[in-house]
């Protein structure tokens, strides 16, 4: 940047106000001196005047007196005429007693005076305008002529006037002037020469140094190594401080650059304001926010802020301003509503400070950005909602990080668990696992999660006290825009009463009503999964098809109730004869059917055989009345050859009891395959 | 040279001889003063002698005052003059600068006045009548440079005995005096001023003019009445017949000197005819006549070749011979 700096021309010269300043004391000086030179050479000259007038006075009276006494009339009065021009008096007048004497008066007067004119012209005593002339002078003395002989030969006087004196006062004052004048010309020549010879000249080289400047003002060159000290200090000065500008200026560029980045970076909008006048600048962001561009918002000044926002969010601004201009506020930050150029309100974040007043602390300068809150607020909104949902939900919510660190749950959780919120916050998600998972349900549900973000199952969640329940839970993964996972929110519900009416439901559905026992279906199911491992383990297992004998006899005589009674407690006769492994099942009327597995043949189950007939045989009490009655058990044996299915063994079972039946009741029979094909197979 | 210097006498003469037979009736019942330095003077008297005549001449009445060169009786008779009222007054000043106090008294009394012969050092006068010593000082200059031609010296210096040359009239002499010589080719061996006009003073002159230049041929004497002192000097130092004399102004026996060859001549002022030629201006101006400021009366010089011829003139008007005052 070569341009010179504005108002140069308009700028004080150094020098010459140097020069000025010089030239003012040299003259005060000398003025002085000239003061001092007039007053002394006035007294001198007024001495001098007097010596000369006694010098003359005694000079002529010695010259004039041979002449006189000789009558060299002539003589003496070219010496008067001499001294007067030589001395330059006023005027010298001589009284020649003898002469006087000759001419017949008392004195022959002569002498010169200086005329109007300023030349000398012989004294004439009857002249009027000489006398009155002679009159006019400013001092005289005379003095006595005496000859020879002492006698008086006449008078001689001498007059001084004061032009002589003015002149030399006036000579001496021009002469003073002349060498104000001169000297000080002088002197403010040999001054500006040795300013701009030491100090200009170093200055000038100082000023063609950092004359060349940058876009900002800063000197591209330091300055020079100086000769003189002082103004080398200078220069080091300036130099120091370009190196100081120039690193500051480095730190404020990145600086700059970062705000700029920043900025730029975060879709900021910026602007200034002074209070005082109105004036604004925004920039370029600050319109986008709007939806417009700064030429379609120009002119720009505060009132486009003002039709701009809403009007409640004015107000609202107005009081934030007031406050932070009255410093009950740091800073001023309001969010507002701005009406965007497609008629919609987008939200701002208006913040600023106010950075300078005015001389009466009035305020002046302020400075803020605009940040576009739009999608802030709205995820506000919905987080708001997403919050009550946290927040009043009856799952309990469990917020993780991505590294498993849980950063919250919700009262629901702790009412499920009973953890206190405190005490899982900042804990790993590990706290939460439970025993009754391995680890193949931990990486299935990782994987789900891994792949596809959610994963949802029956969980066993631990409680506090170290129990568990079951819980139906739902892990998702929160993503943020990357992609990148960022929470896990886990959704748990807990399904204990879903799971007991699930059991309630099973057992319905698997067991007799009125004895507790295994009902058909459940035979069946645990008939078929004893068939798989007795063959699988090639072990030996029998199905014992048994019928109550006069059964409906009690029945009929002592009522269905007491029946059923009679039911109940032969049931839990026979689950007391049983092995623990052994399943016996009703399968209704006074039909039940017993599993006997892992048996060593035929031999390994008629002791059982024999302790159900016993349990079923011995007298049974209903009320205060005794019943007893017997049964008929058919028995088939897996495996068989070919191998038979479990229906096959039941109806096998079912055929060796009614020939146990037919037999004679209370025995039992095992079913002999070659009376197979006698028992065709009937419907359950 | 010669020729004009004939003819410039054939002029003067008639015009002497028209003055001295004009009619007297100028200056009937007025009163002339005539103030003369000293009387006693031969010059001054036989200039006194001129007046006296000239205004008997013309019918003026003339006192002569002498001062006896005293400046205060100078004074003394010019006031009386100016008491008596006189109508004109004729001054030959004791020296210039008296004469300044008496022209100025005469002036502040309305008296006109004629100098003669000496001047003043003002001109506060009706005319100042004086000889021309240029002139004669240049006829003597050539007049000795044909004596030494006669002589056969084609080389040589001349010594000078010089009145005061602060005067007009030693100034005046010496110029055209050293003119002449030098058109002549003749040098000059030095010039001594005269300050108290003693015999010694000349005496001492010529001999240290004699001593220090062995090539001098003759001494020149600007004044006359020492004379006796050049030739004893020159006599003392056995020059007398290798040096040669000329004098400015006379004395009654330089006739026989000069016609004896003892001096090779000298320049004679015409006192009496300036006495005449004073009182005749004098007269003009009273009767309103303009006259010249300065008039110059021719000095004679005479010498052997011309002696006779210029006798009567001489015996007139420079001795005044014959025309004495009745």
């Amino acid at each position: 940047m070569n341009s010179t700096v504005a108002g140069d021309n308009r700028a004080p010269s150094l020098i010459v106000r140097a020069t000025l300043a010089m030239i003012s004391v040299i003259l005060l000086v000398f003025l002085l001196h000239a003061v001092y030179v007039y007053t002394s050479q006035r007294a001198e000259i007024i001495d001098a005047t007097k010596d000369d007038i006694n010098e003359s006075l005694q000079r002529l009276s010695e010259n004039i007196a041979p002449f006189m006494a000789a009558y060299s009339v002539n003589e003496y009065e070219k010496l008067v005429a001499t001294e007067t021009a030589l001395k330059e008096h006023f005027a010298v007048v001589v009284k020649d007693r003898e002469m006087g004497e000759i001419i017949g008066e008392p004195y022959y007067v002569s002498g010169r005076i200086r005329s109007e004119e300023g030349g000398y012209v012989a004294y004439q005593k009857d002249s009027a305008a000489l006398n009155e002339r002679l009159g006019q002078a400013y001092m005289s003395d005379t003095a006595t002529i005496t000859g020879a002989d002492g006698e008086a030969l006449g008078q001689v006087s001498v007059y001084a006037s004061d032009a002589p004196l003015v002149a030399k006062l006036h000579k001496v004052i021009v002469e003073e002037l002349l060498t104000i004048l001169v000297l000080s010309v002088t002197l403010s020549l040999l001054l500006i020469a040795v300013l701009r010879r030491y100090f200009l000249h170093s200055l000038q080289r100082i000023d063609l140094a950092i004359r060349h400047r940058d876009e900002e003002g800063i000197p591209l060159q330091p300055v020079p190594d100086l000769q003189y000290r002082e103004i080398r200090g200078l220069g080091q000065t300036i130099n120091t401080m370009l190196e100081s500008i120039k690193e500051s200026r480095a730190k404020r560029k990145i600086e700059s650059l970062r705000l700029e980045n920043t900025i730029t970076g975060t879709h900021t909008g910026t602007w200034e304001w002074n209070v005082n006048t109105g004036e604004t600048v925004f920039n370029e962001r600050w319109a986008e926010i709007v939806g417009y561009s700064l030429a379609e918002l120009a002119p720009i000044s505060i009132e486009t802020w003002n039709a701009l926002v809403h009007p409640d969010d004015l107000k609202k601004s107005a009081r934030l301003l007031e406050r932070h201009f009255l410093g009950e506020l740091p800073y001023y930050e309001c969010e507002a509503r701005m009406r965007h150029k497609n008629g919609h309100w987008v939200w701002v974040m208006d913040r600023g400070c106010l950075m300078t007043r005015t001389d009466d602390g009035q305020p002046l300068m302020m400075y803020g950005t605009h940040q576009d809150i739009t999608e802030r607020k709205e995820a506000e909104k919905q987080l708001s909602m997403a919050a009550g949902v946290f927040r009043h939900a009856r799952e309990g919510i469990l917020i993780t990080s991505a590294k498993g660190i849980i950063l919250d749950v919700n009262a629901a959780f702790t009412q499920l668990t009973g953890y206190a919120r405190q005490d899982v916050i900042h804990q790993n998600y590990q706290l939460l696992s439970s025993d009754r998972h391995g680890e193949l349900f931990m990486k299935t549900m990782l994987k789900a999660l891994h792949e596809e973000g959610v994963w949802s199952g029956e969980y066993w969640m631990p409680r506090q006290d170290g129990a568990v329940f079951p819980a139906l839970m739902t892990i998702a993964a929160v993503r943020n825009r990357a992609g990148e996972v960022e929470h896990y929110v886990t959704l748990v519900a807990d399904i204990s009463n879903l799971k007991q009416n699930e059991d309630k439901l099973r057992l319905i559905a698997h067991y007799d009503n009125l004895t507790g026992l295994p009902n058909r279906i459940l035979l069946t199911e645990r008939l078929r999964h004893a068939t798989l491992v007795a063959r699988r383990r090639k072990e030996e297992l029998a199905v014992v098809f048994m019928d109550l004998d006069g059964f409906k006899e009690v029945n009929d005589t002592c009522g269905h109730a007491a029946g059923d009674q009679l039911l109940t407690i032969l049931a839990d006769r026979m689950k007391y004869a049983l092995r623990e492994c052994d399943t016996v099942a009703r399968l209704g009327g006074d039909e039940f059917v017993v599993l006997l597995p892992d048996l060593s043949g035929k031999d390994g189950c008629r002791q059982v055989l024999d302790r159900l007939l016993a349990a079923v045989s011995a007298p049974a009490c209903l009320g205060e009345g005794q019943v007893q009655v017997s049964a008929s058990i058919g028995v088939s044996i897996y495996p068989q050859q070919p191998d038979v299915d479990a229906d096959t063994l039941l109806r096998q079972a079912d055929m060796a009891m009614y020939q146990a039946k037919q037999n004679g009741k209370n025995q039992y029979y095992f079913f002999q395959p070659v009376s197979a094909p006698m028992m065709p197979v009937l419907p359950g | 040279m010669k020729a004009i210097r004939a003819s410039r006498f054939s002029f003067v003469f008639p015009l002497f001889v028209v003055l001295l037979f004009v009619s007297k009736v100028h200056g009937a019942e007025k009163h002339l003063a005539y103030l003369v330095p000293d009387a006693r003077i031969p010059f001054w008297n036989i200039m006194a002698d001129g007046i006296r005549h000239e205004a008997a001449e013309l019918d003026y009445r003339i006192s002569v005052y002498s001062a006896e060169n005293q400046a205060k009786k100078e004074l003394e008779f010019t006031a009386r003059a100016i008491r008596e009222e006189v109508d004109g007054i004729i001054l030959s000043p004791t020296n210039s600068s008296a004469a300044v106090t008496v022209l100025k008294l005469a002036e502040q009394a309305g008296i006109p006045m004629v100098i003669s012969d000496i001047g003043a050092d003002s001109d506060n006068y009706v005319s100042y009548i004086q000889s021309n010593n240029y002139q004669g000082a240049y006829d003597l200059g050539e007049m000795l440079a044909l004596k030494m031609e006669d002589k056969g010296w084609s080389n040589g210096t001349v010594g000078i005995i010089a009145i005061p040359q602060k005067r007009d009239n030693g100034k005046a002499r010496t110029r055209g005096f050293l003119n002449a010589l030098e058109e002549q080719g003749i040098g000059s061996a030095g010039i001594f001023q005269q300050s108290d006009f003693s015999y010694r003073e000349t005496y001492d002159f010529t001999r240290k003019l004699i001593a220090r230049h062995a090539d001098l041929r003759a001494i020149w004497l600007q004044g006359s009445n020492r004379y006796q002192a050049a030739l004893d000097a020159m006599a003392d130092a056995g020059k007398a017949d290798q040096l040669l004399l000329i004098c400015f102004d006379a004395e009654p026996e330089f006739l026989d000197m000069i016609a004896g060859g003892e001096l090779v001549g000298a320049g004679m002022q015409q006192p009496f005819l300036m006495g005449e030629k004073a009182v005749d201006t004098m007269d003009l101006h009273l009767h309103g006549r303009k006259v010249k400021k300065v008039q110059q009366v021719d000095v004679l010089p005479v010498s052997g070749r011309n002696l006779d011829q210029w006798l009567p003139l001489i015996m007139r008007n420079v001795l005044g011979h014959g025309m004495e005052s009745q």
